[in-house]
């Protein structure tokens, strides 16, 4: 009995110890070695057109994670065209009544960096990934670059000195960590560094996008930046490319000026209002062609929460963020065709309602998907009439911005009504302002041409230098030390 | 004699300060005729035994036998009686009527036979090493606990459990010896349930346990190596007993209300406010906007702005709960069994949250001979869970206009009005459930192969499923009722265990040996599905479908993780005599979780006693102290509670744009990623007086952590967020005590009282970057300082006119002088008039402080009087400067009472709800009544809180010390009053057993803080202490009835 007890167990130690050998010696550390499963290893990331795509594609959905709010706050709120809308509106309030603090939602930096990163990570890597087109591969390339320069441009518009990073962080060390680097050699030597490459990168036949950066897209940041770079010249040059692009084999005009008030309401009505989502840059899915770049929305993308601001921010008078000010409304002549489609009065408040288009039920506010307006070709125009003043080009000057207000409805004064330069330049900022109201453009408009103080002081008091910029966030600061406050926010 | 009377004075001392405990024997008395006797005590082998102790009964009189189970005593006179007695061995009295004795002691198989679960084995609780506590099934039950946490609450020194919130089915917080990891996976610690390591015991019923320990310190938890830094909670489950079956039934039933109240603005106060706001915005020309409640304040008459609501009663009613086990136990020769069912359910104070648990239990053990034992483990269990989004109802509980209506005149509830939910719409109309189905197998087989050498092979099988449907309908998502939204969440842990070890056990006389060694490998698989969709055609139906049309794109998807282990562990225990012990462990871990060259850890530890009061040359204590033992113990452990691939620098699709889904990197790629490693020292001492009458156990323990996993917060220009990394280096250190002492211990009447007190002290040693960092926007993280720190802004009190800003030059407050409301151009330090010069406080764009601002503090090394980030400090802490329980119960004849106290003093907290609802920045967000009476509305107003309106100068800055209070409490936690009715009246109805009890749970809590209850539980270790108001807790009375058959 007992002998057979002991055969039967040294068996099964014998069994035993041998799986243990093999779990133990054979298969530990491949038993160990767990490949994620649902995301792509680094190294297998940026081989195909897919991924290119992709990585690309992405850079565009952080930009509308940016500007969802931002477009406002940054470039329309801080200026002279609203007024607040509501008392539930904080946040908005203290960016038109020059309250903020470093604690202020639109003084946040995190999703403009990572699409800044995103795009130095598809300039790294494209130009390695064999694709089937190479135009396609540069055009995508082209974006990358534009995207980094309008996203710097941003950066330097709102904050000033900021941290530059034109090689993407990938694995965490000491460089991450970056002081400010001067606005200015930001602007010279990187944002339109970039869009010069972009503009040699893009592909002028099959990118006929509206929702992406085309050639004119490149174009247009282009000459927004050289205006900032008070190159009147090279802006004016830019423009023109833009008005002499022609596609579809050079017989159709891309980007050009709707002359009739009624398609310019359409733009904002219609054109940006819910267009389908599509992913064929060859197919131009506008009708009209005042529209260069917009931040596309649609709900199945952006989720419950990532919806368009533009009904819920200007209406209703227990939600509007804001409504237009009673400075706007003051310069907003009774024959402006466009008064109409601006303004809505709903109690006690002008509405801006030219994305909207008529009385909008409070239902759809968190449904919608106007899309925001990037850059636009009145937008261009008028600055080219900016450039071609300041080239002493007067009477060429008012000959652009009368295209813009004979739609409107509007007489267009002659050079011998103005006195200097100075006014002039009042004057096409004025009708930039009524022009693009709601565009996110006023603010950026006052900066450029360093009017901030005298528009804004009598407003809210805004005079002290660095008053201009917007704080950093205070956890930029606590996070990165090297980051200095700026001067009017803290030390 | 001389020698035993110096040491008496020291057990003097002893007996003083317990004197409580003392029995009522003469303690010495003086012979007049002295006898001398020899003697020797063997065991029932006629084995010698060594150190016994034999005292002269009534008298401190007494020696210890030597080597050879020899001793020689004088006693007062023939005839005396001498009490003979060894740890283990039961006492006994023999009269010295002899020179020559010879006696055998019998061992006390229960006292031997106590044995305490450790990793992969017993060991006898005399003979332990480490820190460990043990609870029995008495002392659960005792507390008629909902789940383990319920259980072990209050009992343990140096465990401090924070239970979740009042919400039914919700998760308590446990932590061992202090916060010792940063990252939120890995501060629970591991559970091994009859050997099966597991995430989760929320499934496991109160009822089944059999036994609970505590591992607490490095060197009995190191045997779980890497997952044990945070100790080891090891539960026991019961199995049958060979003989008849048995039958036990136990139910019980409770009734809870709302246990605190908090002061809630009633229409009164609030139109005060409106009418305080208007009238400031008035005089003040400020921006805000003075018509912003007018439609309130004017049309008073209206029905909807004309209701009192307190919502706080409108929303909380009786909760109930239901507890009923049914359990089957017994055997055979061969088998034994014991299945136990149990269903339990409980209804929230608040309507619509609920919790319903179904257990199943079956547990058997057989052994076919006198070789083989298999055993197997099955438990099965499914619960459902339903809840409401407790922060967003609190919120508008708490902050919502008391006069709007909460219905339409049609008898309609009110969805969303004027931007403010109503609460009894979100109670009512939220469909929010969880389905959960855990199922655990574990199957051993146990050979011994050589007498004392044994072979198991553990095999266990985990399978968690949880679903979660959400549905929020229209009426409760926004003011337009439109964006209903809806979510299906399915989450799957299967995992599985292999574990093959030997032991071996042998005896060489008066040495014990035993030694294991073994292997393990553990592999789990995660999948993770998500349904998210909004705006569907129908309010009505909450599942997925209704959402086909409408599906969120960007978070819809199904995602798979896996992790696995690999282990090597062994063990070696050495006793002589049971007197020198000791025991060292080794564990080797893989994990899937870190880099090629970091996969491995080893996780060594070392521990030893000494029972001293065996010594001989100790044994004059033996009368009063019948065991005494020194532990001393170091170990490590290791952490690696963190993703399953952070490590990885990996894509991950990201962001949809214009029908393209966007690829973005996952993390940033981060090299070295490391074990978190604790090393632990323990120092400890257990103390037995009076057979067992009084018991001490002492602890002292220094833990340092090294490579802290945790999230770190990255520059945010660099494209990330924050990354996994080992951060840094921290301490605790600390003390523990329990004492367990019978005040009286008589066969009818019995009064037991048990203490136990914990300290802890935290130091961040060293942060990897070595700046200080704020984590999650409150807690300030920096070398040297505490876990929970609180940073923010230091409030000072409110300026009462605007010259009252104004300071001298080391920035001492003046006080201006006014005459009828006029300032007189003068100001007054310490009544004196102040000559010098005036310093302002301001913004750092120059603006001063006004009137009704807040007059916060700067530190003092950047005192400039400029207001900005800089000036944040540390303002507080969360961690608790002791904690513990009181626990006594009294029993006479069938009548039991127990009562049990906790408490947790010292440390702050954080009233984030509180902040959030005074700060003026949403004109419909009502503050609190007291608030409204006691703010700054016009100059020379003395206040409390600042003016009705925030503005650029930031009143409402976060956070501000003022909102910062105490969290100490004590908490009366249970109050058990139990009857077991007498054998003789219940035998006729063949009932063995009969006991019925009444309970009250949380019944007092003393305690200053404002809020609804000072405990909350966090899941993240670093962020403690911050209340954002929970579920509130219920006071609860019930009864309950045991029946074994």
């Amino acid at each position: 009995m007992k002998k057979i007890f002991f055969m039967k167990t040294s068996n099964i130690i014998k069994l035993i110890t041998c799986s243990l050998l093999v779990l133990v010696i054979m298969s530990c550390e491949s038993f160990l070695d767990e490949q994620p499963v649902s995301e792509i290893p680094a190294a297998n990331m940026w081989k195909t057109s897919r991924d290119a795509k992709a990585g690309v594609n992405q850079i565009y959905g952080l930009f509308r994670s940016t500007m969802r709010e931002n477009y406002f706050y940054w470039g329309e709120f801080r200026a002279d065209n609203m007024s607040p809308g509501a008392p539930s509106a904080t946040n908005q309030e203290r960016v038109i009544q020059n309250l903020l603090t470093t604690d202020h939602p639109a003084t946040k930096w995190t999703n403009l960096y990572s699409m800044i990163n995103q795009a130095n990570l598809a300039i790294k890597y494209l130009p390695n990934i064999d694709m089937p087109s190479v135009a396609e591969k540069n055009d995508l390339l082209g974006q990358a670059y534009a995207m980094r320069a309008l996203g710097y441009f941003y950066a330097v518009r709102v904050w000033g000195d900021v941290p530059l990073y034109t090689e993407p962080n990938e694995k965490y060390s000491e460089d991450i960590y970056k002081e400010r680097t001067d606005k200015d050699y930001i602007l010279r030597n990187v944002v339109l560094e970039d869009l010069k490459i972009a503009e040699g990168l893009m592909d002028r036949v099959k990118n006929l996008e509206r929702k992406r950066i085309s050639i004119a897209g490149v174009w247009a940041i282009m000459s927004d930046v050289y205006m900032w770079l008070e190159d009147y010249n090279m802006a004016d040059q830019t423009i023109s490319k833009i008005q002499n692009f022609k596609v579809k084999n050079n017989t159709v005009q891309f980007i050009g000026l709707e002359k009739d008030i009624a398609t310019w309401r359409k733009v904002f009505v219609e054109e940006l209002n819910g267009k389908a989502s599509d992913d064929t840059p060859e197919n131009d899915e506008y009708t009209t062609k005042e529209l260069i770049f917009v931040i596309h929305f649609s709900m199945d993308e952006v989720g419950a929460d990532g919806y368009s601001y533009m009904y819920q921010w200007f209406t209703g008078s227990g939600n509007r963020a804001a409504v237009l000010s009673n400075k706007f409304m003051s310069i907003l002549h009774e024959d402006d065709k466009r008064k109409d489609y601006i303004a809505m009065n709903y109690q006690n408040g002008w509405e801006l309602n030219k994305f909207i288009g008529g009385t909008i039920s409070t239902t759809l506010n968190k449904t919608c998907v106007v899309a925001y307006p990037v850059y636009r070709y009145s937008d261009i125009l008028l600055l080219q009439a900016e450039a071609r003043v300041k080239m002493g080009k007067w009477e060429e000057a008012l000959d652009i911005v009368k295209q813009v207000r004979d739609r409107a409805g509007l007489v267009t004064p002659t050079a011998m009504e103005f006195g200097s330069e100075e006014d002039i330049i009042d004057f096409i900022l004025e009708e930039r302002q009524i022009e693009l109201v709601g565009e996110g453009r006023r603010w950026f408009d006052l900066l450029r041409t360093n009017r901030w103080r005298k528009v804004m002081e009598p407003i809210n008091g805004m005079t002290e230098e660095g008053n201009q910029y917007f704080p950093i966030h205070y956890s930029h600061i606590n996070e990165n030390h090297l980051i200095k406050q700026n001067s009017f926010y803290g030390n | 004699m001389k020698m035993y009377k110096r040491d008496f004075k020291v057990l003097q001392l002893v007996v003083l300060f317990f004197i409580f405990f003392s029995s009522p024997h003469a303690l010495f008395s003086q012979g007049s005729n002295p006898f001398r006797v020899k003697g020797i005590v063997c065991d029932e082998a006629g084995e010698p035994l060594i150190g016994v102790s034999v005292v002269e009964k009534g008298t401190l009189n007494g020696i210890a036998t030597g080597i050879d189970g020899d001793f020689e005593i004088s006693v007062s006179n023939k005839g005396a009686t001498l009490v003979i007695s060894f740890v283990g061995f039961t006492s006994q009295e023999i009269a010295a009527d002899k020179t020559n004795l010879r006696i055998t002691l019998y061992e006390d198989t229960k006292q031997l036979e106590e044995v305490v679960v450790v990793g992969y084995g017993t060991m006898r609780k005399r003979d332990i090493t480490g820190a460990i506590t043990s609870l029995s099934s008495d002392n659960i039950e005792r507390k008629v606990p909902t789940d383990v946490f319920d259980a072990l609450q209050g009992q343990v020194a140096g465990v401090q459990i924070v239970s979740g919130s009042g919400q039914p089915g919700e998760s308590s917080s446990i932590k061992i010896r202090g916060t010792s990891t940063f990252s939120a996976e890995g501060v629970r610690p591991l559970y091994i349930v009859d050997g099966m390591p597991l995430e989760d015991i929320d499934g496991i019923n109160p009822s089944d346990i059999l036994s609970m320990e505590v591992l607490k310190d490095a060197a009995s938890a190191a045997i779980y190596g890497s997952r044990s830094a945070n100790g080891v909670i090891i539960i026991t489950t019961k199995s049958g007993e060979k003989g008849k079956p048995k039958i036990d039934i136990k139910y019980n039933r409770s009734w809870g209300r709302l246990s605190h109240k908090l002061p809630q603005a009633n229409r009164e106060d609030r139109r005060l406010y409106d009418q305080y706001r208007r009238e400031y915005f008035l005089q003040n020309n400020m921006m805000g906007n003075a018509d912003e409640s007018i439609q309130m304040i004017r049309d008073s008459l209206n029905v909807f702005f004309n209701v009192d609501n307190d919502y706080l009663d409108m929303i909380t009613g009786t909760a109930q709960k239901d507890q009923i086990d049914i359990s089957f136990g017994g055997g055979e020769n061969k088998l034994t069994y014991f299945i136990n069912t149990g269903y339990y359910n409980e209804r929230g104070i608040i309507p619509n949250t609920d919790f319903n648990r179904l257990t199943a239990r079956v547990n058997t053990d057989y052994s076919p001979n006198n070789w083989l034992n298999v055993g197997s483990r099955v438990s099965l269990t499914y619960s459902l869970k339903r809840g409401i989004n407790e922060g967003d109802l609190l919120r508008w509980v708490l902050s919502r206009r008391p006069y709007f209506s909460t219905y339409y005149p049609d008898g309609t509830l009110v969805g969303v009005f004027n931007g403010q939910k109503n609460p009894l719409a979100q109670v009512e109309h939220t469909t929010d459930f969880t389905d959960s189905y855990k199922a655990n197998f574990f199957q051993f087989f146990e050979f011994e192969i050589l007498k004392g050498l044994k072979f198991r092979t553990n095999i266990n099988a985990n399978f968690y499923l949880d679903k979660r449907h959400r549905m929020y309908p229209s009426i409760i998502t926004d003011e337009w009722q439109r964006n209903n939204s809806g979510l299906s969440y399915n989450f799957l842990n299967w995992n599985f265990l292999n574990e093959n070890y030997f032991t071996y056990n042998a005896k060489w006389g008066l040495h014990n040996f035993s030694a294991m060694a073994g292997v393990s490998a553990q592999k789990w698989r995660y999948e993770r599905e998500f349904l998210v969709g909004r705006n569907s055609s129908t309010d009505y139906i909450y599942t997925m479908n209704a959402f086909s049309a409408n599906l969120e794109l960007g978070s819809t998807g199904s995602w798979i993780d896996h992790h696995s282990m690999a282990s090597l562990f062994s063990r070696v225990t050495y006793d002589y005599l049971g007197k020198y012990l000791f025991t060292a462990n080794l564990r080797r871990d893989g994990s899937s979780r870190f880099a090629k060259n970091n996969k491995w850890g080893n996780f060594p530890s070392v521990s030893g006693g000494w029972r001293f009061s065996d010594e001989s040359f100790l044994s004059f204590f033996k009368p009063a102290m019948d065991d005494g033992k020194i532990r001393v113990s170091y170990g490590v452990t290791g952490n690696e509670s963190i993703g399953n691939y952070d490590y990885v620098y990996s894509y991950e699709p990201s962001l949809i744009y214009d029908g393209v889904g966007g690829v973005a990197p996952t993390r940033i790629g981060k090299d070295n990623l490391r074990w978190e490693e604790t090393k632990q020292i323990n120092l400890g001492l257990d103390l037995s007086f009076w057979n067992s009458r009084l018991t001490a156990t002492a602890d002292y323990y220094s833990k340092y952590t090294d490579g802290l996993l945790a999230n770190y917060q990255l520059p945010k220009e660099s494209g990330f967020g924050y990354m996994r990394t080992n951060v840094g280096e921290m301490s605790n250190k600390g003390v523990e005590l329990s004492l367990a002492g019978d005040i009286i211990r008589t066969s009818d009447f019995n009064w037991n009282l048990t203490f136990n007190f914990s300290h802890n002290q935290n130091r961040i040693e060293k942060l990897s970057e070595g700046k200080p960092y704020i984590e999650g926007d409150l807690w300030w993280m920096e070398e040297g300082g505490r876990v929970g720190d609180f940073y923010g802004f230091k409030y000072l009190g409110i300026f009462q006119y605007n010259e009252s800003n104004a300071f001298t030059e080391d920035w001492e407050q003046l006080t201006p002088v006014f005459e009828d409301g006029t300032f007189q151009d003068k100001y007054l330090l310490n009544g004196e008039e102040y000559s010098g010069t005036i310093n302002k406080k301001t913004l750092p764009n120059g603006k001063p402080f006004r009137g009704g601002d807040v007059n916060w503090d700067e530190p003092v090394a950047s005192r400039d009087g400029i207001i900005d980030d800089n000036d944040r400090m540390v303002i507080g802490n969360a961690l608790p400067d002791f904690t513990g329980g009181v626990s006594t119960q009294f029993s006479y004849k069938n009548l039991s009472l127990f009562v049990s106290f906790y408490y947790s003093l010292g440390g702050h907290i954080y009233n984030s709800a509180e902040h959030v609802r005074n700060e003026f920045k949403f004109t419909g967000t009502t503050p609190a009544p007291h608030v409204i009476r006691n703010m700054w509305l016009k100059q020379g107003d003395v206040a409390i809180y600042p003016r009705p309106y925030n503005d650029d100068y930031n009143n409402a800055r976060y956070a501000n010390s003022f909102y910062v209070e105490d969290a100490s409490f004590i908490r009366l936690q249970n109050i058990r009053l139990s009857y077991s009715l007498p054998k003789s009246w219940i035998e006729k109805i063949h009932i063995k057993g009969l006991t019925a009890y009444g309970y009250v749970n949380n019944a007092l809590t003393w305690t200053n803080y404002s809020g609804f209850d000072p405990e909350f539980s966090t899941s993240n270790p670093l962020q403690i202490g911050k209340d954002t108001y929970r579920y509130p807790r219920n006071k609860e009375v019930g009864f309950g009835l045991n029946v074994n058959f």
